[in-house]
């Protein structure tokens, strides 16, 4: 079944929507260039948003700031965000809030902690904000997966809409940045020393600059005013690699192993690897393909970014192919075309 | 301290301790009425908020209030709230 | 496409299998006591799985040690205990505690001393409750955690449906598990929402839930494909709606709003009326707000003479694992065509209005419904038919 995306909504180390993202495309901004890895949530307050969650954490946030981006349309668009189901996907949850929750437990005792942290420590608080703030009464889920979750939860939207549960869905990626996870990724993977994501490099192992952000897309089955692109594939472990245009790679340095990677830029089409813009995600596929929104509806160009000797680059890509791999050498492949 | 010394500070007291615990962001202590209802149609607490006023109340005054089954009255206003800790603070 | 159920496992505080969970249905003896598995200061009672076949289990990943217990079974009962990797399998799977990294010591470590123990970190690396059925199985097919608090062990079982019905597999790997941990423990405590003996689900004096742990899983499998294999099952999973209130983050639409809607939508997919509803497996936690709606709406939609129970008082509350535990629970009833009593409830709540059965019920429709309902305003419904050969 063909999906359409409908609605973008973005927030991450760059900045708040699509036009702070073109920016940073345009710019080549790189994660050394920013002053901090944390979404600036000053700057993205919505105060009609934020009033309905005052007691939400920082993950919750951002997820309902890019959801509301996705959606800004709905009024005036032909569709119903009622009827629209939500997955919001994530690697590692409200971390932040879990953690805070445990400094309950060790400061205050079993007996005396908060219940608002605990009931936002729950993965599927977030979720719970979607429904709420924007009256969405359709089917709400949360999965939680470190290989994959984009293109699982996109998999699982293609499985709502071809059975009908919902007649849209709002898939919603988030990930959030702390200082807990930030020493775990250090010691397992190495944190860049100077924040610079060097992600194709296969000489030495890739070092991860650990980010975060929310990207949500509305997809629906049906081509609307506000569709902006289709998505003709979506899946894992296979992939038509000769009919698309150009590729982009979700290589962000976390998976130490780059093979597949390897692989794909051998390939005579242009690959490309955004990560530097956005930092590591374990949800940055989202982004992958929402940068690739922007280049098929001509936004922004992607030449800075081409990794590979490409034997031939195309000006005006049609198709894009946002790949991602994991440490099995496995790979999960999103391909969007223009309308 | 007099009683009603000691009431007007625990009012302020609660106000500044409630602003925090339910991240009342847009609200300034001060700005609490002490008869205004503090659920429903007045500041719009919830269930929610009820319970982390429990554990509030545990934490600064030593009030265990789980089971009490006067909660709507004592929980009405921040004085009716004021008083109820005046009366029973262990801390 | 018909998705049949060609397997089924259960562990839980009332049974390790399906032999000892009906053999403990009645006379359910089994009584809720203080949490052991760690030190606590709460004495609320839980239901703890007590009884553990020791090399299944692996120290700091109970979740799991739970899931692969129940899977075991529910492989063995589908007829698949060899060649996993020649079919399409998709691993769907509910939980709470499993992907969180709510590790006292580690955090407490990191804290202090600025340390990460590598040991707690690969546990939750790999602990990822899908990954690890797909890595262990060497499977092929989507791999899926779904965190939807209460009622993720039954979206987990809708989820898989999904993808058997949309081609992305022949079959599937679907449940939920969750463990005793502090975290929930307190949690629950600080809503105030912990009953102090056994729970009475749908009870007039009802007082709150008890916590439990266990896993329960279904195979789920197209008909075709059953009979592929030479294996037959007579149990479909014919109904499967979710709904959401958009209400509040911990308290249930006081009209059911999301209830009533997976409800209808669940049995018009099934094609049931309620009179054809043989019983219902109710979610009854025994909180207050949740059984008064939940009933309601029960009585409401389904009919006030609904042979219905709560399994709450014979396992506690399994949060992530009790939509999978009581998938299971509703085949078992179809299958064996008796309900248990719902054990904790005595006195008729006239704010409900329906009351769940009081003894052991024989039942004789071919159809029955498992609710289950979260925090954040999830419902879930799944419906099961018995189909006659």
């Amino acid at each position: 079944m063909t999906m359409y995306i409908s609605g973008l909504g973005m927030l991450g180390i760059f900045g708040k929507g699509r036009d702070e993202l073109i920016k940073a495309v345009k710019d080549s901004r790189t994660t050394e260039s920013y002053e901090k890895l944390n979404v600036d949530l000053k700057a993205a307050k919505n105060k009609k948003l934020s009033s309905k969650m005052r007691r939400a954490d920082r993950f919750t946030k951002m997820a309902v700031y890019s959801v509301g981006d996705a959606v800004e349309n709905h009024e005036t668009e032909e569709f119903n965000l009622r009827e629209t189901g939500v997955i919001l996907t994530t690697a590692f949850g409200p971390h932040n809030t879990t953690f805070g929750f445990l400094d309950e437990l060790i400061t205050y005792g079993e007996k005396n902690v908060s219940p608002i942290k605990f009931s936002h420590s729950v993965h599927n608080a977030a979720a719970s904000y979607i429904a709420q703030i924007f009256n969405i009464k359709g089917p709400v889920t949360t999965v939680a997966q470190y290989k994959f979750p984009v293109v699982h939860a996109i998999t699982l939207a293609r499985s709502w809409l071809e059975n009908k549960l919902c007649e849209n869905v709002l898939v919603c990626s988030v990930e959030e940045k702390g200082n807990v996870f930030d020493a775990a990724v250090n010691q397992k993977l190495k944190i860049s020393d100077n924040n610079r994501l060097k992600p194709i490099n296969f000489s030495e192992a890739g070092k991860a600059v650990p980010a975060e952000g929310a990207v949500s897309f509305l997809l629906t089955s049906a081509k609307i005013k506000s569709s902006c692109c289709r998505i003709s594939q979506c899946g894992f472990n296979s992939c038509d690699f000769l009919s698309t245009d150009c590729y982009i790679a979700g290589a962000d340095g976390i998976p130490p192993d780059q093979t597949f990677y390897k692989k794909i830029t051998s390939n005579p089409k242009p690959v490309c690897v955004f990560s530097p813009v956005y930092g590591s995600i374990m949800t940055g596929t989202a982004f992958d393909i929402g940068i690739a929104v922007l280049i098929l509806n001509n936004y922004c160009g992607y030449n800075d970014y081409i990794v590979n000797q490409a034997a031939s680059s195309c000006l005006q890509p049609k198709k894009i192919t946002c790949v991602k791999s994991d440490c099995c050498n496995d790979f999960a492949a999103v391909s969007l075309e223009t309308l | 301290m007099s009683n009603v010394n000691e009431l007007d500070e625990l009012r302020e007291q609660l106000k500044k301790l409630i602003v925090e615990a339910l991240s009342l962001e847009d609200i300034e202590p001060d700005e609490i009425a002490d008869d205004e209802a503090l659920f429903g149609s007045g500041l719009g607490l919830d269930s929610l908020d009820a319970v982390e006023i429990y554990v509030m109340l545990q934490r600064n005054f030593g009030i265990e209030i789980k089971n009490t089954s006067d909660a709507k009255n004592i929980f009405y206003s921040i004085d009716s709230l004021a008083k109820y800790v005046q009366k029973h603070r262990k801390k | 496409m018909k998705v049949v159920v060609s397997g089924y496992g259960v562990i839980s505080g009332i049974g390790k299998d399906i032999g000892e969970t009906l053999k403990n249905f009645s006379p359910a003896e089994i009584e809720p006591e203080a949490v052991t598995v760690f030190d606590s200061e709460l004495k609320n009672p839980v239901f703890e799985v007590k009884e553990w076949p020791a090399e299944k289990y692996s120290t700091g990943q109970r979740s799991a040690s739970l899931l692969f217990h129940a899977l075991g079974e529910a492989l063995t009962s589908a007829g698949l205990k060899r060649d996993l990797k020649k079919y399409r399998i998709g691993i769907c799977i509910g939980t709470t505690v499993a992907c969180q990294l709510n590790d006292i010591g580690f955090y407490e470590n990191y804290k202090k001393n600025g340390l990460i123990d590598n040991n707690s970190l690969n546990r939750y690396l790999n602990g990822n409750l899908a990954e690890l059925i797909k890595v262990r199985y060497g499977l092929s097919g989507p791999a899926l955690t779904v965190v939807n608090a209460c009622t993720s062990g039954a979206d987990a079982i809708g989820t898989a449906s999904l993808w058997i019905k949309s081609g992305l597999c022949d079959i599937a790997i679907a449940g939920g598990a969750d463990e005793i941990n502090k975290v929930p423990l307190a949690g629950f405590a600080s809503l105030n929402n912990m009953s102090e003996e056994r729970c009475r689900p749908f009870d007039k004096n009802r007082a709150g839930l008890n916590v439990g742990e266990g896993s329960g899983v279904v195979i789920l499998e197209t008909e075709d494909h059953i009979k592929k294999r030479n294996c037959h099952s007579d149990i479909v999973l014919s109904g499967y709606s979710t709904a959401t209130d958009a209400y509040h983050l911990t308290a249930p639409s006081p009209e059911g709003t999301g209830l009533k809607k997976a409800v209808r939508n669940s049995m018009k997919e099934a094609s049931v009326t309620g009179d054809e509803i043989a019983f219902v497996n109710a979610h009854g936690t025994a909180t207050r707000d949740n059984d008064l709606i939940e009933g309601q709406v029960i009585g409401e939609l389904i009919g006030k003479k609904i042979k219905f129970l709560s399994t709450k008082g014979y396992t506690g509350h399994t949060l992530g694992a009790a939509g999978g535990i009581e998938a299971v629970f509703t085949i078992l009833g179809l299958k064996k065509k008796w309900i248990p009593k719902s054990h904790g409830f005595r006195d008729f709540d006239e704010e409900i209005g329906i009351s769940p059965v009081t003894e052991r019920t024989e039942i004789e429709k071919n159809a029955a419904m498992s609710t289950s309902l979260a925090f954040g305003g999830n419902n879930t419904v799944l419906i099961f038919k018995r189909q006659e050969n």
